[in-house]
């Protein structure tokens, strides 16, 4: 037996029990969180990569404890450590390590850095977590925790104002929290639904398991509401918590927003793992999904996300904000794959795309920190237009970051070419013709959108001032260092020749064309031949304002959907007000006119009572609320409310979805 | 399985409403001018109520008679009434949720001035019969405690209350009231209703002993006359004015335990006593109830007044906990019961910091007034955000457990209904964030950079309450069994009247 897959509970456990110690830790010993948190998480990585070693030699681990009763059941909370979780693992561990390293550098000066590193190492706990569950609960469980900690650490920053940030970063977590709340009480009631019709929610094709064949043959083959079948609406309903989690086209409004939080968090939560979690929840359910006939809308769903925010990205000005969309189009990618079968490929580009994306956001970080010094923390710290010439400036940040561009554009022979080569010719090769144009325009756009942001940062003349910012000294260079060679490196487990990954997690071994391949570089190419006819796109005007206006204002300001959710949403507390009155007037003021006419009858009660019921009584309730719910309307914290619209639409048109789109 | 072996020789059931009420008639006749002696021995007095709580709940064997630590005194002979105490596993839980907050609220109660003999006999009062009811297996006695409960709650409101308290103390009199007529009617119905002329619940559930026809007219008075005190919509009028205008030890407990009676009752009595009755009405009143969940969390929304808020939150979980039993399964009743426990503890906790950390230093419940106090009460705001997050069903906490098994249950008669009431599970992420951002964050108003530090009292009973969340949460294990082992002849019952009908 191997020694890291007999402690692999360990790999969670560690993390979880840095987070528990620098919580308690007395003030005076603060300094000691960052390097707890590090050190565990190096632990971590180290069992992790070991155990993926053991497993890719042929050993899986378990274990579990019983723990949650259910009425009619036990449901054992366990972890399974099989070829997908072993993958995902030995991505998740050593990308968050090496990140929390990064934020010793950049959290140096921060007065509260126990809560930070509290938050991250239980944000790793949880996320590890969830790759490991052997069963829906306790994936949903962790899953939930890391909203959680994704919501705190978005609003880490919480005294800062949306004046220097936009938007706040309190409101930015609030809206992030709920928009994926959406998703994740859809995904609740999809566990719901499996738990009713299967009786389990443990993974595994054994007979009794939620994957057994006769199970699926169950779900197939049962309507869960009239006309629709089980395996469909289950399917549906966890893609729900997928397009909230992993930010997907019409939830992904939050991802942006959520830059608000320190750039060691957008790269750990919201490029490298958090966000991948939808993908990897699709992966995990696989069997349920290949017997729904949910995976077009799935595929399409991907692409349009793909498209639609590489475009996005093109006119975005904020170093981050340019990151975010690019995230958000690359998930679109895994989407698009998980849709058209390529679960192996959808895999490969999560691991190879949280290596270079999380290169990218610690590089940012990294000149976010020295413009900082250079036009101060008031200063445009984030604006691409106020930078410039930083090549000079910052070369370990401009070769890493570089790098990562590369790698992330498509490059041979970096990472990205490889999963996104893989992704492609499946598509190509299976017939998927619409999904392979949007994702080849993607991938375009991709290369132009980078290409225009390296160019702005990194060339000509610093344009922020005098003084010119300086690279990163101390912790925050190893992890630039050791990301980059990941992103060039990381390709190599899954090689059209060499395909151990695939082995790995069992998935069919994605084919190589050298003609796709060809074509996709060139494809690149001419992305970045775009992005340098384009450099200079939407650097002029603040199109981001919301008066502005034209195409280019409306892709800067995310094709406003921000605005339209605000209004809709005004609209839904009006109806919610409207029905609070008739109810308050029609029923319950009745009521009360009722009881007191009685009593005044009666006449036991004195005159004064009488007063108050008859008059105050049905007004009380109805006059409040109503000048309230306007008060909600007008208040100036117009986003909770975008993400309030969310809430309402977001379940409205997913019980139009599943309706219209599922009976067959 | 049986942890204490307790001598059946003494009373337990019966102490646990005694010591309540013995020391509460003792602290009448005390003069106020021993306030601190009062105090003393409400608190002491809550204590060992919710330790003999514990201490049934660990002697309780659940391998054992479904009702068990059984007292039977004759009462009213020939009215077919006797004094009959049993638990089984819903009151037990019940019975240590009154514990838990009675002895918060009494922690919380310290620094009430004026009229603290008559303060204290009134609140121990209203410990002691909460606690009656949930031990009673005689309907007539359950009635009579029931309705006791209603003095010390108007004369609290009206006597020690804040915003706008006569009307509050008016309209909670009058609805509570008008439950009761109904409650009134049915239990005669009932008992008129069988031959056996008996008011022992052990006997009025068993199987099959009303005709249908009987069961369906005589469920609805029951349930709704019940429902008044536990806040269905449209009969939750009373609320959101009596948990504000009450003061802080009297809103924890109306909304941590009274409107938990009511639930209690609609369980144990009309449900219990009428599964066929129920069978029939189980639909159109879980649409009342999902929809009670998400208007209640809508209105929570709305809200300026931070109290006001967290009333309207009580109003959605409730609906909530009742969805669970309507649903009729024994997932969704397990879930309903947690809730119950669960909501009971963090209102408990929410209500002690909006009233007494924050009002009562603050002088103001407006958000708009309020901001960033967590630089000056801390703790406070750390209590606040972990009920926050126990009443959005964040795992790690007790509501997530009660919101996954009502969920859970509700899905498996009426899924179309489970989507409509998780609408509610967003939006009370919704507002919780957002009174937390409005309250805790943001710049501190100059007035409030004063405000003086938390007692000692006020921190034991926080954190108590927070405790037993995240203990329940954590661990939910041992409730759980108890519950659904409570819940299961009820839900038998019911699947024996009303299987659940595959959709075609």
């Amino acid at each position: 037996m191997n020694l890291a897959l007999d402690h692999a509970w360990l790999i969670a456990a560690l993390p979880a029990a840095a987070s528990l110690l620098i919580q308690l830790m007395p003030s005076r010993a603060e300094r000691w969180a960052g390097p707890l948190a590090v050190g565990a998480g190096a632990l971590a990585a180290l069992l992790a990569l070991l155990a993926a070693l053991a497993v890719a030699g042929g050993a899986t681990a378990a274990g579990s404890l019983r723990w949650a009763p259910a009425a009619d059941g036990v449901i054992a909370l366990g972890y399974r450590i099989d070829g997908l979780a072993a993958a995902l693992i030995a991505m998740v561990a050593p990308v968050s390590a090496v990140i929390q390293l990064f934020a010793i550098g950049y959290m140096a000066h921060d007065p509260r850095q126990a809560r930070f590193f509290g938050f991250t190492t239980l944000f790793s706990a949880a996320m590890l977590t969830a790759v490991i569950a052997d069963n829906l609960l306790l994936l949903f469980i962790a899953w939930e925790v890391m909203g959680l900690c994704s919501y705190l650490l978005i609003g880490f920053w919480y005294e800062r104002d949306g004046a220097a940030m936009r938007p706040a970063p309190r409101e930015a977590a609030i809206k992030a929290f709920l928009i994926t709340r959406v998703g994740d009480v859809l995904f609740l009631l999809g566990i719901a639904l499996l738990w009713h019709e299967t009786g389990s929610l443990h993974f595994g094709t054994a007979p009794g398991q939620l994957f057994a064949p006769e199970a699926l043959a169950h779900l197939a083959a049962t309507p869960a509401l009239p006309g629709i079948p089980a395996a469909s609406l289950a399917a549906l309903l966890l893609f729900a918590g997928t397009v909230g989690k992993s930010a997907q086209f019409p939830l992904h409004v939050w991802l942006p927003d959520a830059m608000a939080g320190p750039t060691p968090v957008s790269a750990l939560i919201h490029a490298a793992t958090m966000v991948a979690a939808g993908v990897f929840l699709v992966a995990r359910t696989y069997p349920i999904f290949a017997a729904s006939s949910i995976l077009p809308w799935v595929a399409a769903i991907g692409a349009l996300t793909a498209v639609g925010a590489a475009l996005v990205a093109l006119v975005q000005t904020d170093l981050k904000r340019v990151l975010a969309y690019s995230t958000i189009s690359q998930l679109g990618f895994m989407v698009a794959a998980l849709g058209i079968g390529a679960w192996g490929a959808a895999i490969f580009h999560l691991i190879t795309h949280a290596c270079f994306k999380a290169l990218l956001f610690l590089g940012a970080g990294a000149i976010i920190h020295a413009m900082e010094q250079a036009v101060g923390h008031d200063g445009p710290t984030q604006d691409i237009r106020a930078m410039g010439g930083l090549r000079r400036h910052m070369p370990l940040t401009f070769v890493t970051y570089l790098l990562g561009a590369a790698a992330l554009a498509g490059l041979p022979p970096l990472a990205g070419f490889w999963s996104k080569d893989e992704i492609v010719a499946h598509a190509l090769t299976h017939g998927a013709w619409g999904v392979a144009a949007a994702l080849l325009a993607a991938s375009l756009l991709t290369a132009a959108y980078l290409t225009r942001q390296v160019w702005l940062v990194f060339f000509g003349s610093f344009r922020g001032g005098a003084t010119v910012p300086h690279d990163a000294t101390g912790a925050m260079r190893l992890p630039l260092v050791l990301l980059a060679a990941a992103a060039v490196l990381v390709g190599g487990i899954n090689l059209p020749w060499q395909h151990g990954l695939s082995d790995l997690i069992g998935a069919e071994v994605g084919a190589f064309h050298p003609g796709i391949a060809a074509l996709a570089t060139l494809v690149a190419l001419a992305g970045g031949g775009l992005g340098w006819a384009l450099r200079g796109i939407a650097t002029d005007a603040d199109l981001a304002q919301p008066n502005a206006r034209g195409a280019l204002a409306l892709l800067a300001q995310g094709y406003r959907l921000d605005m339209l959710y605000r209004r809709s949403f005004g609209a839904a507390i009006d109806v919610a007000m409207n029905l609070r009155r008739w109810v308050d007037r029609a029923i319950i003021g009745r009521l009360i006119a009722l009881v007191g006419t009685t009593a005044g009858l009666v006449g036991r009660i004195t005159a004064s009572i009488d007063d108050i019921v008859l008059q105050g009584g049905a007004d009380l309730a109805g006059r409040g609320v109503d000048e309230l719910g306007g008060e909600v309307r007008r208040s100036a914290t117009g986003r909770i409310q975008d993400a309030l619209a969310l809430v309402v639409g977001g379940v409205v048109l997913f019980a139009v979805a599943a309706v219209t789109l599922l009976r067959p | 399985m049986k942890l204490v072996d307790l001598a059946p020789t003494i009373p337990w059931l019966s102490l646990i409403w005694l010591v309540p009420l013995a020391t509460g008639t003792l602290v009448a006749f005390l003069p106020d001018a021993r306030r601190q002696l009062i105090r003393t021995l409400g608190t002491l007095a809550a204590a060992v109520s919710c330790a003999l709580a514990v201490l049934v709940t660990l002697g309780y064997d659940p391998g054992g008679p479904r009702y068990q630590f059984v007292e039977q005194l004759p009462w009213l002979p020939g009215l077919g009434a006797s004094y009959l105490l049993g638990v089984d596993g819903i009151s037990l839980v019940m019975l240590l949720l009154n514990g838990v907050v009675l002895v918060a609220a009494a922690l919380l109660s310290w620094n009430v001035a004026g009229r603290e003999s008559s303060y204290w006999a009134l609140l121990l009062l209203l410990g002691a019969g909460a606690s009656a009811v949930f031990v009673s297996l005689d309907l007539l006695i359950l009635l009579v405690c029931y309705e006791l409960t209603l003095l010390p709650k108007v004369l609290l409101i009206g006597g020690w209350g804040t915003t706008r308290r006569e009307y509050a103390a008016t309209k909670l009199a009058l609805f509570m009231m008008a439950g009761s007529a109904l409650l009134i009617a049915g239990a005669i119905a009932l008992y008129f209703g069988s031959a056996m002329r008996t008011f022992d619940l052990r006997l009025l559930g068993a199987h099959a002993l009303f005709p249908a026809e009987f069961q369906q007219r005589w469920f609805l008075p029951l349930f709704l006359g019940f429902g008044v005190l536990a806040g269905i919509v449209p009969f939750h009028g009373w609320a959101p004015t009596g948990h504000v205008a009450a003061p802080t030890a009297a809103s924890m407990m109306l909304a941590g335990v009274m409107m938990k009676l009511g639930a209690y009752g609609c369980l144990r009595v009309a449900i219990g006593v009428l599964p066929a009755g129920a069978a029939a009405w189980l639909a159109p009143l879980a649409v009342v109830m999902a929809l009670g969940a998400v208007l209640g969390a809508a209105l929570a929304m709305a809200q300026r007044d931070i109290k006001f808020m967290v009333a309207y939150s009580s109003i959605g979980h409730m609906a909530l906990a009742l969805l669970g039993f309507v649903s009729g399964s024994r997932t969704g009743m397990t879930g309903g019961v947690l809730q119950l426990f669960a909501h009971g503890v963090l209102t408990a906790l929410l209500f002690g910091v909006v009233g007494r950390m924050i009002y009562d230093r603050t002088h103001t419940r407006q958000m708009a007034e309020l901001g960033g106090l967590r630089q000056v009460l801390p703790f406070a705001a750390l209590l606040f955000t972990l009920g926050g997050l126990s009443s959005m069903g964040i795992p790690g906490f007790a509501g997530f457990w009660a919101e996954f098994g009502v969920l859970l249950g509700t899905w498996e008669r009426f899924p179309a209904l489970a989507l409509v009431a998780a609408l509610a599970v967003p939006l009370t992420g919704g507002y919780t964030l957002l009174a937390i951002s409005r309250v805790f964050f943001g710049p501190l108003p100059d007035a409030l950079a004063g405000v003086p530090r938390l007692t000692w009292q006020e921190g034991v009973a926080g954190a108590w309450l927070a405790t037993i969340l995240l203990a329940v949460g954590l661990a939910p294990g041992p409730l759980t069994d108890l519950v659904a082992g409570g819940v299961a002849p009820i839900a038998e019952a019911l699947a024996r009247v009303a299987p659940v009908v595959p959709l075609p």
